[in-house]
C-alpha cells in the first residue's frame, strides 16, 4: 500500500479531500467510460493507452480509498485483487447485496473475468454491480437478470430473492419509479 | 433599463460572436442544425449572418428556401467580389441573413491561407451580433482553420461508432493544428519534439500529460502552449438521440475529452430528430420557423440557452 499522490486525485477528476462516496462514484464512472466496449471513448485511445488509463485508475483507487476510513468491503485493498479470499466477515445480503455477491465470489476464489465468461456479463459491469454503482448500471430489468445469473453461477440459495433485495435498494437509491 | 437595451440593439457589438458547426463526418445533420440555430438566434432578436462554409457541398440556401442567383462565398474568395458584406442576402426570417456557398459543380474547395485570413477579417467586420459558420465534413486544414477561428466550435455527433471516431479525429487534428501554429519560437518546438520523441518512455498518454511534462522541463515553453490551449474550448451536441442512453453519450464524451485534453468541454445537449424535419425539408423552410413546438426545435432552444449562458459567463468574467 502507498500514500495517495496528487495525480491519483487527478486521475479520478477530484480534488483532494473528496468523500469516499465521491471517490467511489468517480471510480465507477471512469471504469465504465474507459471500458473497451464503451461507445463514448471509441477510438480516442489505442489499446495500450486504454489499459494504462485503467491501470492508473485502479492504482489511484487503491491508494485513496483506504485513507477514507470504513466504507464497506470494497474499501479493502483486496477488493481489487479479485481472487484473494476475503478477510472480513461476510456482509449481510439484506443490507449490502453487492458486497455480499463479491464476498461469495471471492470465497469461491472466482475472478470477475471467470464469472464474466460463465455469465456472459462484462467483467466491468460485474464490478459495478458489486460496487452497487446504481447510476452506472443499465435499467433495473437487466440488473435483475444480472443478479440472478451471478447468484446461480455462484450456486447461491434463492437467486430471485437476492435480486429482489438488490432492486429494492437500487430503486431507493435512484429515487425513481420504474 | 429599456433605454440601455435600445442603445445596445441599434449598435451591434464591434465584432460579431462567431460560432462554427463541424463534426468531421458527413450526413450527421450539421447543416440543418446550423440553419435552425441561426433561425432561433434571429427569432430571439439578434442580427445573424449564416455562412455556408461547406465549400464542396453547400446547401443552406435550400434548407432556408432562399433563391440564390447572386454571388457566393467562392466569388469572394476568388476576389470577384471585394466586400463580404456585399454578398449577404436577406432570408424570409427577420434578422437572419445568408452568405451562400458555391452552387457550381466543380469549384475550388481549397482557399489559400491569404484568402482565409481575408475572409476571417471580413467576418469580424460584419454588422451582426452572431455569425454561424456551417463547416464541411472531414478534417482538412480549411475546415480546421474555420473551426479554430470561431469562439465556439461546436462538434455534432450521432450515436454511432463511425461518428464518434470522426469527432475524435477532428478534435485531435484541430488541437494539434492550433498548437503547431502557436509555436513559432524554436524552444517551444524543441520542447515538443523532445517530449514527443519519448512519449512511450515518459508514459505520456494525452496532450494534457504532454503539457504537464513540458512544464517540468521548460516552464516558459509550457506557458506559451498553455495560453494557446486555453483557446481550445470545443462543445458537443448529440444529434439523433433517439434512445435514453444517447443523452449520457454526450456527458461521457465531454468527460473523456476533458481527461484527454485537460480542457473543459461543454456538452450542449441531445437533439432528437422528429417528423417536423422531414416535413420542413419537403417544404424547404427551416423547422424552427415552421414547427417551433416540435421536439427537435425545443431541444435546439436548449442548445442555444447553454451557448448563450457560457457567453455571458465569459463576458462577466
Amino acid at each position: 500500500m502507498r500514500d495517495p499522490r496528487p495525480q491519483d486525485w487527478e486521475v479520478l477528476g477530484l480534488a483532494p479531500g473528496a468523500s469516499a462516496e465521491e471517490v467511489r462514484a468517480a471510480f465507477a464512472q471512469r471504469k465504465s467510460l474507459y471500458d473497451p466496449d464503451a461507445l463514448a471513448t471509441y477510438s480516442l485511445h489505442d489499446d495500450a493507452e486504454r489499459e494504462a488509463l485503467l491501470d492508473r485508475l485502479d492504482d489511484a483507487y487503491r491508494a485513496i480509498i483506504p485513507q477514507l476510513g470504513d466504507v464497506g468491503l470494497y474499501a479493502s485493498v483486496a477488493a481489487l485483487s479479485p481472487v484473494e479470499p476475503p478477510t472480513g466477515p461476510a456482509p449481510a445480503a439484506a443490507q449490502e447485496p453487492g458486497a455480499f455477491l463479491r464476498h461469495q465470489r471471492l470465497t469461491r476464489q472466482v475472478s470477475t473475468d471467470q464469472l464474466a465468461a460463465e455469465t456472459k456479463i462484462r467483467a466491468s459491469l460485474l464490478e459495478l454491480l458489486e460496487l452497487e454503482s446504481f447510476g452506472s448500471l443499465p435499467a433495473p430489468v437487466y440488473v435483475r437478470g444480472f443478479v440472478v445469473q451471478c447468484a446461480r453461477a455462484l450456486k447461491l440459495e434463492n437467486p430471485e430473492g437476492l435480486a429482489e433485495i438488490y432492486l429494492a435498494k437500487m430503486r431507493a437509491a435512484l429515487g425513481e419509479s420504474f | 433599463m429599456s433605454g440601455v437595451t435600445a442603445a445596445t440593439r441599434t449598435q451591434p457589438p464591434l465584432a460579431p460572436r462567431v460560432w462554427a458547426i463541424g463534426g468531421g463526418k458527413g450526413g450527421i445533420g450539421k447543416s440543418v442544425i446550423a440553419a435552425n440555430l441561426a433561425v432561433i438566434l434571429a427569432q430571439r432578436g439578434s442580427r445573424v449572418v449564416l455562412i455556408d462554409a461547406d465549400l464542396g457541398g453547400a446547401n443552406l440556401h435550400t434548407i432556408l428556401g432562399v433563391l440564390t442567383k447572386g454571388p457566393t462565398l467562392t466569388d469572394f474568395l476568388h476576389h470577384r467580389i471585394e466586400r463580404l458584406a456585399d454578398i449577404v442576402v436577406p432570408t424570409q426570417v427577420v434578422g437572419l441573413f445568408l452568405i451562400s456557398g458555391s452552387r457550381a459543380p466543380v469549384d475550388s474547395a481549397n482557399p489559400k491561407h491569404g484568402q482565409k485570413a481575408r475572409l476571417l477579417r471580413h467576418i469580424a467586420a460584419l454588422p451582426a451580433d452572431h455569425v454561424v459558420l456551417d463547416l464541411g465534413a472531414g478534417s482538412s486544414f480549411n475546415v480546421l482553420d474555420f473551426f479554430l477561428a470561431a469562439e465556439h466550435g461546436v462538434v455534432v455527433v450521432v450515436p454511432e461508432a463511425t461518428s464518434v471516431e470522426n469527432a475524435y479525429q477532428f478534435l485531435k487534428a484541430a488541437y494539434f493544428r492550433k498548437m503547431r501554429r502557436a509555436q513559432p519560437r524554436e524552444r517551444v518546438k524543441e520542447a515538443i519534439t523532445a517530449a514527443m520523441a519519448h512519449l512511450e518512455a515518459l508514459d505520456i498518454r494525452s496532450p494534457r500529460e504532454l503539457l504537464q511534462r513540458i512544464s517540468e522541463t521548460d516552464p516558459v515553453a509550457a506557458a506559451g502552449l498553455l495560453r494557446e490551449a486555453r483557446g481550445f474550448n470545443p462543445a458537443i451536441v448529440i444529434n439523433r438521440a433517439h434512445r435514453p442512453e444517447n443523452r449520457q453519450l454526450g456527458v461521457d464524451m465531454a468527460l473523456a475529452l476533458e481527461d484527454y485534453f485537460g480542457r473543459r468541454v461543454l456538452y450542449l445537449g441531445a437533439i432528437e430528430e422528429d417528423e417536423s424535419l422531414a416535413r420542413s425539408a419537403r417544404e424547404r423552410r427551416p423547422a424552427a420557423e415552421r414547427y417551433p413546438d416540435s421536439r427537435f426545435v425545443g431541444a435546439l432552444h436548449g442548445v442555444v440557452d447553454r451557448l448563450l449562458g457560457v457567453e455571458e459567463a465569459a463576458r462577466g468574467a
